[in-house]
């Protein structure tokens, strides 16, 4: 058996305390701006707006993420980091992902006691870096000795959960109904990662400007169940 | 078909009694520029192209350089457009470095990428503390009354804006309509025009009062909104459902950010005209 496989099990579980749970990435927002009505318009929702950003933005940042941790090189991974966030318009987006990747940099010090998560750790608290959700995913993989087509499948998956998780609560669908949509999107898994190794991170980026409103307006929405 | 490599190279500076002046300029076809006047606030200056368009192989370089203190408004008269092309794309490549206090207002008119055109634009934007920004491009679907509506081939964009050293913006997208990926585009207007402004004022940051007056502009017609950047400024999307309704709601945009970049008539400065 593998080495990384028990790992992931646990740090891909909703018992996984990253308070991904919390955070609706935009999809509030989208509820309430008229995009998401139905179960439908959810699977469209997740189709046109959240597995092209996937593709094109987080996966070829956990993928960079990924190669700097191999390689111990902190310095990449802050850099990454910083572009990673320039690259998130929507403060709530922006901010969401920062706290899921800080309690999963905070599990994984405790957890692993790598010392590469110490320099981490402290390169944050440095200001160095935010340690947004994709670059402590692609380190988790590389520390983990997980294959990086696996780290990539593993983003993927944690992209997905938690709009599915929102959904639940925010459009009139049950969970079968939810599941089936995971498992249509999951059925991309393989050609998503594929594709997201082929853009480097000179190219990597996506424009979806409803969402990016959706979510800036969610910032002030007088209502809200989710922090994002 | 013959092509260009135009270039704008424009350094703006302050007199001793406050006032911006063109201290540098260079230009060549297409590019022209009307003479510059004081209005009060800032340095205006009519940039009189790329309006006539962009054909396939043209390849534009424009370099705008503030120094400290000045003051720099480039308008433009009409619609940028990236005509008909076959082959090779055209290319805008633009430089724009603020010293500290200076300030930069770009809005220029919507750019209309026609039938099959092929279009890269980068922006490397450098601004020293204190700087200030304001640029708003929009990105029309086509010529929608000709029913050219993402007919395009493809938009390669890329912005970064760095403020006091550090990046706090970066777009980098590929817009091709023919892709799958392209379907949030049309969301949730199927013919929606694009626009993003982009604000770095350390004022502006500071202060959220007038973020309310962004989110008044929404509409049945308009989704918009405002978002806090990493640091300095703040990111403003905005998707308008047709031309008019864009012209609108940028106007209002405008206006909504007059307290932290004065401009007496906005909607001339922007559009060219009032009404």
């Amino acid at each position: 058996m593998n080495t990384w496989l028990p790992q992931l099990l646990q740090r891909s579980d909703s018992m996984f305390p990253t308070g991904a749970y919390a955070h609706s990435y935009g999809m509030e927002g989208a509820v309430q701006d008229g995009l998401i009505d139905s179960e439908g318009d959810f699977r469209e929702f997740l189709h046109d707006m959240v597995i092209p950003g996937l593709e094109k933005l987080e996966l070829p940042t956990a993928a960079a993420a990924f190669a700097a941790a191999q390689d111990a090189d902190l310095a990449k991974l802050c850099e990454l980091d910083q572009l990673y966030g320039a690259m998130k318009p929507s403060r709530e987006l922006r901010e969401a992902t920062a706290r899921t990747g800080r309690q999963r940099l905070a599990l994984n010090l405790e957890l692993t006691r790598e010392p590469f998560w110490r320099d981490i750790e402290q390169a944050r608290l440095a200001k160095r870096l935010e340690a947004y959700e994709p670059i402590v995913l692609g380190t988790q993989g590389a520390l983990g000795q997980m294959p990086l087509d696996d780290t990539l499948g593993l983003a993927f998956y944690h992209g997905l959960t938690p709009f599915v998780n929102a959904a639940l609560k925010l459009v009139r669908m049950g969970q079968l109904a939810c599941q089936k949509i995971l498992s249509g999107a999951l059925a991309q898994t393989a050609e998503v990662v594929e594709n997201a190794k082929q853009i480097s991170t000179d190219d990597m980026g996506w424009l979806c400007p409803a969402l990016d409103i959706s979510s800036a307006r969610h910032e002030t929405a007088f209502s809200r169940l989710f922090i994002s | 078909m013959p092509t260009l490599a135009g270039h704008l190279d424009l350094t703006c500076a302050r007199d001793t009694t406050g006032r911006s002046y063109l201290r540098e300029q260079s230009f060549s076809a297409p590019f022209h520029i009307s003479k510059p006047y004081w209005d009060g606030d800032a340095l205006l200056l009519q940039l009189a192209s790329p309006t006539p368009g962009l054909f396939g192989g043209d390849r534009l370089t424009s370099c705008v350089n503030l120094d400290e203190g000045a003051s720099l408004r480039i308008i433009t008269p009409s619609a940028g457009r990236a005509h008909t092309m076959n082959g090779d794309g055209a290319e805008l490549r633009q430089r724009f470095r603020l010293a500290k206090g200076a300030r930069l207002e770009f809005c220029p008119a919507p750019f209309i990428p026609q039938r099959l055109s092929r279009y890269k634009q980068s922006a490397d934007i450098s601004i020293d503390e204190g700087g200030e920004l304001l640029l708003l491009e929009t990105i029309a679907p086509g010529r929608v009354a000709h029913g050219e509506s993402f007919s395009y081939r493809e938009i390669d964009w890329e912005c970064n804006v760095t403020y006091a050293g550090r990046l706090v913006l970066r777009e980098r997208f590929l817009l091709e309509p023919d892709s799958p990926a392209f379907a949030a585009m049309k969301q949730p207007f199927p013919l929606g025009h694009y626009a993003s402004a982009c604000v770095i004022s350390e004022a502006a940051w500071a202060d959220d009062n007038w973020i309310g007056e962004i989110n008044a502009i929404q509409s049945d017609t308009i989704r918009i909104g405002a978002s806090r950047l990493v640091a300095a400024g703040w990111s403003i999307k905005l998707l308008a459902a047709d031309s008019l309704a864009l012209q609108r709601a940028t106007a209002q945009l405008r206006q909504a950010l007059a307290k932290f970049f004065p401009a007496a008539d906005h909607q001339a400065r922007i559009f060219g005209f009032s009404h």
